[in-house]
């Protein structure tokens, strides 16, 4: 069976709801065709988090779940299906692990395999939410439920003297992971502190996913053309848009000047018709629509010049219109405090007026106010990780960091340093120690971390030359000294 | 399925416990009691003697009777409750191989778990009897704080008696079992538990799905009854000092008969407000006459002897509280166990802290066996829907570099759990490095427990700090400890899994578990014949006594000599059984002397 798919319910006015920026952002690539893998894919949004927020937006009435192969609904749209129930999140994600597995001789009941394999490849991705199947609300008590539930499905002892084969240690791994989520969760300053981690985690997530996409768009944009319709689903003045048809999609190649020519004459046509209808085949925002005035015009020529004036005076109108819609979105947003949204409305409004050189360099400016409130989330999301010693992680956020921050040496030790903690990839890391020397030469942790780095490579000539130039800022550095020792005998 | 009975076995008093039809009872001993006195002893014949026989000859052989041997197991020679034990106790208390405790009973040496083993052999023989079939499973309970080496050295008894223990529980928790056992109650319970020994305190969620959650625990394993016990003993012996000069320490009998007298009055004072302490002949004033000991002690002088004992405990529950960051007032229900919480007093102290009436539908002698039981049963059937989830009563962790203690595992850590840290080489030039596992809770390394360790070689030779080395602790369900430390830079790994010392080699418990055997077997048959021998013995007499009179009325015929000649066969026979102690012929013989008997009586009563 297909999986149902999200789509926007007409006529919500989506303002009156909080949303939280991850939501918003969703919403923006919500259009009835694609599932939540999808959206997870195209919103580099974890599975859990699309998951949870289409949830929320499901429950506030703003989406709904269609079949995707169903015929689309005419407008008026028929009045709604019946809610299907909510989906169990297990079920909406593929299985992780090799099915063999299922297979193995020991004395685990089948269904309850499936359960640990499920979580036990999935613990990376979730959160202690999602692993305890509890809201990011859940009082004490409801925590607490859930947990004694999965502890007692996965606590060793359920099975006492059974063979569980390589299900005892993964159970046990799972015990321990459930129990932390427990006892982070039950407890009232841990709680406080892993949601904030959290929240970071999502406000980077979100924030990095919008503004590579307006970035990307901005850059899509050439110039307005009749082609590039406005946005589809709902954008942060709040009218959301029902298409009738696929909309246009951004991706699509912009129609050949022929092509134009065309459809502006076949356009003149109907129009020198008399029959005055708007264009159909381009869904837009509802802008005020002026009463078109029935002229006669001396020559078809004449009538298809001025009609082209008209039209394009028209889709002008409807640019400004956008640009000052978005722009007054973006300020609003910004007056909230919203800056991801904000960064995003901006770039949108830059779309629709490239030239407005104002409004660009306002928009970069905010880009840059996000990048900064970014990575200083990611700087805290690190410092978390650094101490939970999940160094992977620790790394990619202070490689976050970096990025965001190109003069930034310190970011760029930590994130090699990460890496090196991490067992990763050390080209990587030997970048970022590369640019933490070139940031900042006199620093000498900075050489003895490139150095290490070149050392666990097996670059022992660049580690020994790296260790070198270290100990001319810093002689004595008993680290370098001893880096040379060992490499000396290697 | 395999029957696992619960024994609690305790300072004082042991207990067993099975689960029944989904009903978890105790089982009592031959003498109908439901407790066994924890006191083994060994008499001038070589017999032993285990529970309420040992306890009955305490007074007349003193130095040949062990009671509170939980006190010493798995503990070392020098350790100061050690030493204190040596000095109050009045059986002597040696030093074994490494560092080990033995106790000389009539001229031999004990480890303490074989003492112990004999108190669970006892209580295995009662369930036996009881179930009519061979037990081999068993929970045995310790107190929470016990140590992983205190723990080790309970299970080596339990092998010794014949034993699998199967799990080791702490005691308020298997109170909290039998407390929340099919109740289907969602409830955060603090478990008080003032037993003979020991005092502890733990705090536990019981949820739905029959899971029992150990929020914390703590407690303090030398602060028991025989604490209060030894208050009144020294208020006793100084007052008798002051009126006759005389030391009654320095008399064995003396000590234990004010032992006892001690706990009769302080049992008594949980019901009376005054009581006598009667001693007569408690020693000789060395002027060829007896002196007597005879005082009264009021309750309100055992509590005033025994109040800093019971603030102790209020202390220990406080902290415990803030371990488990709880308040008074999230705590639904206060379960109290052990034989000390029948004291007025405590009860009122309970009280007072935890602002709640303390519960008192559990019986606090029984109830831990009842939980020991219930555990039992939850492990080996599926059936049962019951999860115990237990924490380290002690934090875990390593020695480090001016021998500070790095914990890896704190205390109060749910388990199955496991740890990482990293650690660097803390000398120049370091090959290897030597891990030391130790449990406790003290900075300074030499004040915790040390549990195990090993070497991992071949590091890089550089200076300090330089070489990284992961150290990973595991605890899994069954509460074994497994270390593992791994060169960062190589990838050379050491592992080991801490087999806590009881004090014991593998050896040892081997041949003690043989000689064990042994016992039981030369026990049973004598216990067996010397029933047999009882009876027929009496019937010889009885036999013996009606001959002359018999004799006389039938001898006249010959049908009555042919009965005479056989009555004296039969007791012929009996007799040389009894000598050759053989109770499968004397139990053969016995038929026919109640035969005889009767018929000798028939006759009599005839004429």
């Amino acid at each position: 069976m297909a999986e149902k798919v999200p789509r926007l319910v007409a006529n919500v006015d989506i303002r009156k709801f909080r949303l939280d920026p991850t939501d918003g952002f969703l919403l923006t690539r919500i259009d009835g065709r694609l599932g939540p893998r999808d959206l997870a894919r195209e919103t580099g949004l974890p599975e859990f988090s699309v998951e949870r927020a289409l949830e929320k937006l499901e429950s506030l009435g703003v989406i709904e779940r269609i079949d995707p192969n169903a015929p689309p609904p005419t407008a008026p749209p028929p009045p709604p299906p019946p809610k299907p129930a909510a989906p169990q999140f297990s079920q909406l994600l593929e299985a992780k692990y090799d099915p063999a597995e299922l297979e193995e001789a020991c004395d685990v009941p089948v269904q309850h395999r499936k359960r640990v394999l499920d979580l036990y490849y999935r613990l990376d991705d979730i959160d202690h939410y999602t692993l305890l199947g509890v809201t990011r609300e859940a009082d004490k008590k409801t925590v607490k439920r859930a947990y004694f539930e999965l502890a007692g499905v996965l606590h060793p002892d359920r099975y006492f003297k059974k063979n569980l084969g390589s299900f005892k240690p993964k159970m046990e791994v799972l015990f321990a992971r459930v129990t932390d989520a427990h006892d982070t969760l039950v407890d009232k300053d841990r709680r406080v502190d892993y949601d904030a981690y959290l929240a970071e985690v999502a406000t980077t997530k979100g924030m990095e996913a919008m503004l590579e996409r307006a970035l990307d768009e901005a850059q899509r944009v050439a110039a307005p053309t009749p082609s590039s319709a406005p946005s589809r689903g709902s954008v942060p003045d709040g009218t959301p848009v029902v298409a009738s048809t696929p909309p246009a999609s951004g991706s699509l190649p912009p129609a050949s000047a022929e092509e134009l020519q065309a459809r502006r004459e076949a356009l003149a046509r109907r129009l020198l018709g008399g029959a005055g209808r708007p264009p159909s085949a381009v869904t837009r925002p509802s802008v005020a629509p002026e009463a078109p005035n029935p002229l006669r015009y001396s020559s078809s020529a004449d009538a298809v010049e001025a009609l082209k004036r008209r039209y394009e005076d028209r889709i002008e109108q409807a640019n400004s219109a956008q640009v000052r819609r978005y722009t007054e979105a973006a300020e609003q947003a910004l007056a909230k405090n919203d800056l991801a949204n904000a960064a995003s409305s901006f770039s949108l409004a830059v779309k629709y007026a490239p030239d407005d050189v104002a409004l660009a360099m306002r928009y970069q400016e905010l880009k840059n106010q996000a990048d900064a409130v970014m990575s200083e989330s990611y700087i805290k999301q690190a410092g978390y990780e650094e101490r939970q010693q999940k160094w992977p992680e620790a790394a990619r956020s202070w490689a976050r960091v970096a990025k965001l921050r190109p003069a930034d040496a310190r970011a760029a030790e930590r994130a090699a340093f990460c890496l090196l903690k991490a067992d990763g990839d050390m080209h990587e890391a030997a970048e970022h120690a590369k640019r933490a020397v070139a940031t900042d030469p006199r620093v000498a942790l900075h050489h003895v971390t490139l150095a290490e780095v070149y050392a666990k490579a097996g670059l022992v000539a660049s580690a020994r030359r790296a260790a070198e130039t270290g100990l001319v800022v810093d002689p004595k550095n008993v680290a370098l000294l001893a880096l040379m020792k060992r490499l000396g005998k290697g | 399925m395999e029957k696992v009975i619960g024994i609690d076995l305790g300072t004082t008093n042991s207990c067993v416990a099975i689960v029944e039809n989904g009903t978890p009872v105790v089982i009592p001993n031959r003498g109908g009691y439901k407790t066994t006195p924890s006191m083994v002893a060994v008499t001038e014949a070589g017999k032993r003697l285990v529970g309420h026989i040992a306890k009955r000859q305490a007074i007349t052989n003193a130095e040949n009777t062990v009671y509170a041997a939980k006190r010493l197991i798995g503990r070392k020679w020098n350790s100061p409750q050690v030493k204190n034990a040596v000095a109050t106790s009045s059986y002597r208390i040696v030093e074994g191989p490494h560092n080990d405790v033995r106790i000389v009973l009539r001229d031999k040496e004990f480890s303490v778990p074989e003492i112990s083993a004999m108190v669970l052999q006892e209580m295995k023989v009662i369930a036996e009897d009881y179930l009519g079939e061979p037990v081999s499973k068993a929970v045995v309970t310790v107190p929470a704080y016990f140590n992983d080496n205190q723990r080790q050295a309970t299970k080596d008894a339990g092998e010794i008696a014949g034993l699998d223990v199967i799990r080791i529980i702490n005691e308020p928790t298997a109170a909290a079992l039998s407390y929340g056992f099919g109740r289907n109650i969602e409830k955060t319970v603090a478990v008080y538990d003032f037993g003979g020994g020991t005092f502890d305190i733990s705090i536990l969620e019981i949820g739905a799905h029959g899971v029992f959650k150990v929020i914390a625990t703590a407690g303090d394993t030398f602060l028991g009854g025989e604490d209060v016990d030894a208050r009144i003993i020294d208020w006793l012996v100084s007052g008798f000092k002051e009126e006759h000069g005389i030391d009654l320490r320095q008399d064995r009998m003396a000590l234990q008969r004010l032992k006892d007298a001690a706990e009769k009055a302080k049992c008594e004072l949980s019901s009376v407000r005054e009581t006598e302490v009667n001693l007569p002949f408690i020693i000789s004033s060395g002027r060829n006459e007896a002196l007597h000991l005879q005082r009264s002690l009021t309750r309100t002088t055992l509590e005033e002897l025994s109040e800093d004992l019971i603030d102790r405990t209020v202390d220990i529950c406080r902290q415990t509280l803030e371990d488990a960051k709880l308040e008074k007032d999230e705590i639904d229900e206060v379960v109290l166990v052990g034989g000390m919480t029948r004291m007025p007093r405590i009860q009122q102290a309970v009280q007072q802290f935890f602002e709640k009436e303390p519960n008192k539908g559990v019986h606090p002698d029984e109830v831990v066996a009842l939980g020991a039981a219930i555990q039992g049963a939850a492990l080996v059937d599926d059936k049962q829907e019951m999860i115990l989830l237990d924490v380290t009563p002690h934090a875990l962790g390593i020695m480090t570099f001016g021998s500070y203690f790095e914990e890896l595992i704190p205390q109060n850590t749910t388990v199955p759990t496991h740890r990482t840290k990293i650690f660097t080489t803390s000398r120049d030039n370091q090959t290897a490095v030597k891990i030391l596992v130790m449990q406790g809770e003290s900075q300074r390394a030499e004040e915790n427990e040390l549990l195990g360790e090993f070497i991992l070689t071949g590091l890089r030779r550089a200076p300090k700090g330089q070489v990284e080395i992961e150290v990973t602790f595991e605890i899994n369900a069954d509460g074994i400890v497994s270390v593992r430390a791994k060169d960062l830079e190589t990838g050379l790994e050491q592992s080991i899994q801490v087999t806590a010392t009881s004090g014991l080699t593998r050896d040892e418990i081997k041949t003690m578990m043989d000689n064990a055997k042994d016992d039981l077997v030369d026990r049973r048959t004598s216990e067996e014949f010397e029933a047999a021998r009882q009876e027929a013995e009496k019937l010889i007499t009885e036999i013996e006594k009606l001959f002359p009179q018999v004799q006389q009325i039938v001898a006249s015929s010959d049908f009555g000599r042919d009965a005479i000649e056989k009555a004296k066969a039969i007791v012929e026979k009996a007799r040389s059984a009894i000598e050759r102690k053989d109770a499968a012929a004397v139990k053969e013989q016995l038929e026919g002397l109640t035969r005889t008997h009767r018929m000798f009586k028939g006759v009599v009563a005839k004429t």
